[in-house]
C-alpha cells in the first residue's frame, strides 16, 4: 500500500481505490474551492474538475488559498492556481480546468462523482443542484455571509449535502423562491462580499469531510442529505432541524425525472 | 469508448432483493434495467432508473442453465426499450461476494440477443449487467461497438453514500 495514505486506513479496505476511482467537481475555486482543491488532493482523490471564470486580484490575497503576490499582479485565472497546487501536492491527480461558466461545459460536469458547490449567489445553487439532480450526482454546497446584527459583524454559514432522491435545497427550506426574487431583483448591487479564510477552511473542512464519506462510505451510517449552520462568531457547527422535516423523498426533482430534458 | 452506469442507490436495493427471491424452478432470476442515456466528452452515460423483472411464468424449465426464458419476456424487454426510447440492461445475479464474472453462457446468449435490441433502438447502446452482493461488471452493444461487447468502465449506485460496484 502506498505508504502516503498510511494514516488514513480507517476509512475502509477500498477507501483508497475508490478516492482514486473519483472525480469531483469544485465549481467556484475562490476563498472555499481552493481549500477544498488543496484538501482533496491531500485526501488522494483520483480526478478532480475545477470550474472558474475568475482571475485572481490583489483583493483575493486574504484568502485565496495557493495565491501569490504575483498571480495577483498577473491577474491569474484562478482554476491555473489551484491546479498549480494540486499538482505541488499531488501529482498523480488528473485535473480538468475549465475557467469558465460550468454551464459552458455541462457535458463535461456530467462526469463528476460529485460536485462541490461554492457558488455566490441563491440562483447559482439552484441552478446546480438541478443539473446535478438530472444526472444523479450528490452535490455538497458550501457558503458563508457576514450580516450586521446589532450593529455588528455576524459570520454565518451553512453545509448542505444533496443526495439525488433525499431533499434538495428547497425541500430543505434554504433556498425559496421569495429569496431567489429578492436577489434577482437586487442583481449587480450586492457591493462587496465579505469573505475571511478561517470561516472558510471552517466550512471546507466540514464539506471535505463529508464528500470523502459520500465517496468511501468510512462512518457507514446511512443519511439522507446534511444541513450544517455555521456560527462564525461563538464557532459553533450545528445540525439544521430542517433536515429531520424535509420531506422523505424529494418533490421537486423526482428520480423518474433524471436525464436529459425531453424537448 | 467510455461508459459509466449510475443507479439510484433505492433501485439497486430493489434490485437485489428482487433477484434473490426464489423461483419455483429457475436457479436465478432475469430482468431488464432501463437506462436514461446521455452523451458525455469521454463517451456514455447510462442513468439507470426502471426495473422489469421478467414475469414467473415466463421462465421456461432447463436446468442445465441458470435460467431459460420464453420469447415474451425478451418481447416485454424490447417493446420497453422501445417505447420508453431507453437503453436496456439485461440483469441478473451471481450470489457471492466479490467481483463477478459473465460465464461463457452469458457472453453467448447476449451476443445472440443484444444485436436484437441494437437494431431495434439503434441510437441507444444495449446490455448484461451482472451483480454480485458487493460488486457488478456489465457489458454493452451498440451500432459502432465491438461484436464482442464494451465493458462499462464504472458502475456507482448513488445513494447516501456511492458504491463503487465496477471500477475498470
Amino acid at each position: 500500500m502506498n505508504d502516503r495514505y498510511s494514516r488514513q486506513t480507517f476509512l475502509g479496505r477500498d477507501a483508497a481505490q475508490n478516492l482514486q476511482a473519483a472525480r469531483v467537481a469544485i465549481v467556484g475555486v475562490g476563498g472555499g474551492g481552493s481549500h477544498i482543491a488543496q484538501q482533496l488532493a491531500y485526501v488522494g482523490l483520483g480526478h478532480v474538475q475545477l470550474y472558474d471564470s475568475d482571475r485572481v486580484e490583489s483583493s483575493n490575497l486574504n484568502r485565496l488559498v495557493g495565491a501569490t503576490i504575483e498571480d495577483a499582479k498577473l491577474h491569474e485565472l484562478k482554476v491555473k492556481v489551484a491546479q498549480r497546487m494540486i499538482c505541488a501536492i499531488n501529482p498523480g491527480v488528473h485535473i480538468q480546468i475549465f475557467p469558465l461558466q460550468w454551464q459552458l461545459a455541462a457535458a463535461e460536469l456530467r462526469e463528476a462523482d460529485v460536485i462541490v458547490s461554492c457558488l455566490d449567489s441563491y440562483a447559482a445553487r439552484q441552478d446546480i443542484e438541478a443539473a446535478a439532480r438530472r444526472f444523479l450526482i450528490p452535490v455538497v454546497d458550501i457558503g458563508m455571509d457576514v450580516h450586521l446584527v446589532n450593529e455588528k459583524p455576524h459570520i454565518t454559514g451553512q453545509i448542505i449535502l444533496s443526495i439525488p432522491g433525499g431533499p434538495c435545497m428547497k425541500c430543505l427550506g434554504f433556498l425559496n423562491d421569495e429569496q431567489l426574487r429578492q436577489e434577482a431583483q437586487h442583481y449587480g448591487a450586492a457591493g462587496d462580499r465579505p469573505q475571511v479564510i478561517w470561516s472558510n477552511g471552517v466550512l471546507a473542512s466540514v464539506a471535505v469531510g463529508i464528500v470523502v464519506d459520500v465517496l468511501t462510505g468510512w462512518r457507514g451510517i446511512p443519511r439522507r442529505g446534511e444541513y450544517l449552520h455555521y456560527d462564525g462568531n461563538s464557532h459553533e457547527l450545528s445540525r439544521s432541524p430542517r433536515l429531520e422535516y424535509a420531506p422523505r423523498t424529494c418533490i421537486h426533482f423526482p428520480l423518474e425525472e433524471i436525464g436529459e430534458p425531453r424537448l | 469508448m467510455n461508459t459509466v452506469l449510475r443507479i439510484p442507490d433505492s433501485l439497486t436495493d430493489a434490485i437485489l432483493a428482487d433477484l434473490r427471491r426464489q423461483h419455483a424452478f429457475a436457479y436465478e432470476r432475469v430482468a431488464f434495467l432501463l437506462c436514461k442515456q446521455t452523451s458525455v466528452p469521454s463517451g456514455i452515460l447510462l442513468l439507470a432508473y426502471k426495473y422489469i423483472p421478467i414475469r414467473d411464468d415466463q421462465y421456461i424449465e432447463d436446468h442445465t442453465v441458470g435460467a431459460k426464458f420464453d420469447s415474451s419476456a425478451i418481447r416485454d424487454g424490447m417493446q420497453a426499450a422501445l417505447s420508453e426510447g431507453a437503453a436496456a440492461l439485461h440483469v441478473h445475479l451471481h450470489d457471492h461476494v466479490g467481483r463477478p464474472h459473465m460465464s461463457r453462457t452469458d457472453l453467448r446468449e447476449m451476443q445472440a440477443l443484444m444485436p436484437c435490441f441494437v437494431n431495434l433502438c439503434p441510437e441507444r447502446v444495449h446490455g448484461a449487467l451482472v451483480f454480485s452482493v458487493d460488486a457488478a461488471v456489465a457489458k454493452v452493444w451498440g451500432t459502432h461497438l465491438p461484436a464482442e461487447g464494451s465493458p462499462v468502465s464504472k458502475i456507482t449506485s448513488v445513494g447516501s453514500s456511492i458504491r463503487f460496484l465496477g471500477v475498470a
